[in-house]
Parts: C-alpha cells; structure tokens; sequence
C-alpha cells in the first residue's frame, strides 16, 4: 500500500491531479456554499471514470478496487455537502438518509483501506454518528424473512452454491458483490430494533404524528446564521440534567422542568432532582480542520 | 441499550444426526434450525458466507452443509452463524480461533458505535461427554470466551 488510502500508484497519481477539486470542495463547505461542493464532487466521479476507462485494459484487480474506493470517497463528499444542503432547507427527513449514506461511505472506506487512520476519517466518523444522536429515530424495522434464491452481482450464480466463489460484501475488480434476492418464500415478521442492517427503515410515531426535529432545528438555525461551520462541529453528546425541586421557586402548578409537561405538583414533586434529557453539540476545541487535514493521505 | 453477553456450556444428548456426524465425519457441519417462527428447518442468514470464508482461509477444515431450500435472512446488523457440529479432526479451540478470524473479517468496516453481536452454537465431544457451546453476545466478549475455553482446554 503506498498511502492510506490506495494500493496502487496510478490511483494516487490521480489524487494528485483531483487536489484542485478537493481543495476547491473543502473551501465551498468552509463558505457554506454546500450545492457548490456538491458539484465538485460531480467533477471528482468523472474524473475517476474517465481516468478507470481510459485505463481499463491491462490492470491487475487492486486498481479496480482503488478506483471503486476512489469513487466511495467521492460519494463520502457528495453525500456530506448534499446532507448540510438538506439541513438548510429543513429537510429533515430525507437529511437522516443521507446521513446513513454518508456512515455506509465511511464503513466501506474503513473495509478496505487504512483511511481510518487520517484526521479526516476520525472527524467525519465521530460527527455522523453524534449527529444521528440529534434526530428522534430510535427503533427500527427489520424484516424477518425466508428465502430460498440468491443470484450472485458479479458471476449471475446461485451465490449459495459451490459454484460461486464471491463473498457478499466482498470487492472483485472493482465491483463489490451482493445477492440478488430471487425468491422470497415467506415474511415471518418485521421486528422492531436498535440495530438494523439499514437504518433508513425508520418507525412512525406510534400516535401517527409526524416526528419533530427540535435538535436538528437548533443546528439549522448556527449553520444558517453561519455562527458555527460543518466543519467546526467535533460531535453531539446525550447528557441528563439534574434540576433541583427541593427548596427551588418552581411553583406547583408550573409545568415540572423534566420536559413532560405535566404539572410539577403531578410529576416530580416529591424528588430531590427533576431530570431532563439534554443533547449538546460539542465544538472541536482546536478549531477548523486544516487544508493538510483535509486533503491527506498520510 | 447495551445487551449482556450470554454464555452456556452444558452436557448435552445430541441427535442421531448430529451424533453419526461427530462420531464418523471430518471437518464441521453447518445444520438447519427450527425457527420459532417456522416449522420448516431454515439456514441461518450467515451459513454460506461462513462456509465460503472457511473455504478460502482454513482450507484444512473440511465445510458440509445441511441440504436445504430455506434461509432465513434477519436484515439485522449482527452475524447468525448456523447451528455447527464438530468432527473427529476438529478441536474445539482451532474452530473457535476461525470463528474469531471470520468475526474479525466481517466486522472490519464496522464504526465506533456500531454493534458487533454475534450469535452462535457449537456442538462438539469432549472426551465421552456431548457438550453444547452457546454464545450471544459482542466479539469482545467472545474473544474472552475463545481465550478461556481454550485455556481451560490447554490446562
């Protein structure tokens, strides 16, 4: 491996020549100019094909592989400028999709490369997954089914035979292997989880009531106000406040400070502490990630 | 919410199957299981991809699988390996040290936060005695189990 990241040269030489259009991505985030970066990574997806097509004859496997982590990254970046592009339009909804996206990129680079290792990876990483903690999604469904065809990506075989040699969620030549389910014999259930394989098959309040985003709206509005940047955010942290009740001026009949809006004289009167659930994004203490951090490979 | 590990290993009476396996047979044997969902016998979601890691990495340890139409798949992000009998020429400690190779392979990707919960079950002789192996838990765990099962073994 001659970087982090790729295994070959010529994928390396590439990132060299695409250092414009990264540092031109970087510095669109760093102005909150996200549909703009959005585009740069356009540009990146086609330099990395037309630089795989133009070079397509001859090649061992790992340059293919190298191009398919080049394109991850590029996707990395294209879903991140497209997530905080989605945040300042209050698209909440379709903004946790992307932000699966942008931990679906980050788990495939970390598969197949040492890119975990870099400043970047470790930002970006513990970022998504504190602000997942941002949104009120907290189970999920998963289905429980049985099937009894599996037609492998790569070779068109039954993926579950000994004719076919790929592992699902394998690279080979540049294309990761999965099943294509064929037959489905029977659903057994769809569980409610913590963990699911996808966490885009999110669960509707039970009372039917659309979710609010109250977190996510209190981010919307630093990001619109431009008072704190993408990349100025480390994580988000669930905290609980203790709110003293004995010997505090909360009156009875006030709304009790727990957060669940009854009356304190029908909520936590008789407790020493009222507790309430608290996130708080934590900002990076040594400031703004550097053009080198951001850029790389080493 | 974190879950618990859950560990047991108990003497048990294993089937007629599972006995001519373990008494006749060399390598391991990946079983169907009733769902309690199901009456038909399925294959856990993760039978044929174990089958083919062992096949490509412990190649010393001959693979069977159980014949069978069904496979039950969890959309869960943890592992399920089948129900699997041990050989003749398959020492309990060499499959628990594949079974962590596999486990470290699959999750290679996984993030920080992200659940590593393994679930399996391994029956296995141990001098004249059937033992049953069952663990559920995280891959931290199971290394501590793998370690002392197999120096409790070694001893």
């Amino acid at each position: 491996m001659t970087n982090v990241l790729f295994h070959t040269e010529e994928l390396e030489k590439c990132w060299i020549d695409c250092t414009g259009i990264l540092k031109s991505y970087f510095q669109n985030i760093i102005d909150y100019k996200f549909d703009l970066a959005g585009q740069s990574t356009e540009k990146l997806i086609k330099f990395v094909n037309d630089y795989e097509n133009l070079n397509s004859i001859g090649h061992p496997d790992k340059f293919y592989n190298d191009c398919f982590i080049f394109k991850e990254y590029a996707n990395l970046l294209s879903s991140y400028a497209q997530y905080w592009s989605q945040i300042c339009s209050n698209k909440y909804e379709q903004s946790w999709d992307t932000l699966q996206d942008i931990l679906d990129s980050l788990r495939n680079i970390k598969k197949f490369t040492l890119f975990d290792k870099t400043i970047l990876f470790k930002f970006l990483e513990k970022q998504a997954l504190g602000l997942e903690k941002l949104y009120p999604y907290r189970f999920f469904a998963s289905t429980e089914i049985v099937v009894s065809q599996i037609e492998c990506s790569i070779c068109g075989k039954n993926i579950n035979s000994n004719e076919c040699n790929h592992i699902k969620g394998e690279l080979y030549r540049g294309k990761m292997a999965y099943g294509i389910v064929k037959e489905i014999k029977d659903c057994l259930a769809i569980a409610l989880v913590e963990n699911p394989a996808d966490k885009r098959c999110k669960m509707q309040s039970l009372d039917g009531k659309p979710f609010k985003f109250p977190c996510v709206e209190y981010l919307t509005k630093l990001i619109l106000t431009q008072k704190i940047n993408p990349l100025y955010i480390s994580h988000a942290e669930e905290t609980i406040h203790r709110i003293p009740i004995k010997d505090s001026k909360i009156g009875r009949n006030e709304i009790c400070p727990c957060g669940s809006g009854k009356k304190l004289k029908k909520c936590c009167i008789n407790k020493e502490f009222a507790q309430k659930n608290h996130i708080e994004i934590i900002l990076k203490k040594d400031g703004i990630l550097t053009s080198n951090d951001l850029i790389s490979l080493n | 919410m974190e879950k618990k590990d859950n560990y047991t290993l108990e003497e048990i009476e294993p089937s007629q199957n599972c006995l001519d396996f373990i008494e006749n047979s060399e390598g391991v044997f990946l079983s169907a299981e009733k769902n309690f969902r199901k009456e038909n016998e399925v294959l856990k979601q993760d039978t044929f991809k174990f089958a083919k890691w062992m096949r490509q990495n412990k190649p010393e340890i001959k693979v069977e699988i159980e014949k069978c139409n069904n496979i039950i798949n969890l959309r869960s992000h943890e592992v399920w390996i089948p129900l699997i009998f041990l050989g003749t020429n398959v020492a309990l400690p060499l499959f628990l040290n594949a079974v962590y190779d596999y486990l470290k392979f699959v999750f290679r990707g996984n993030l920080s936060e992200d659940s590593s919960r393994v679930h399996l079950k391994v029956i296995y002789k141990d001098k004249e005695k059937y033992k049953e192996l069952d663990y559920n838990g995280s891959l931290e765990g199971f290394e501590k189990i793998k370690k002392s099962t197999i120096d409790s073994i070694v001893k």
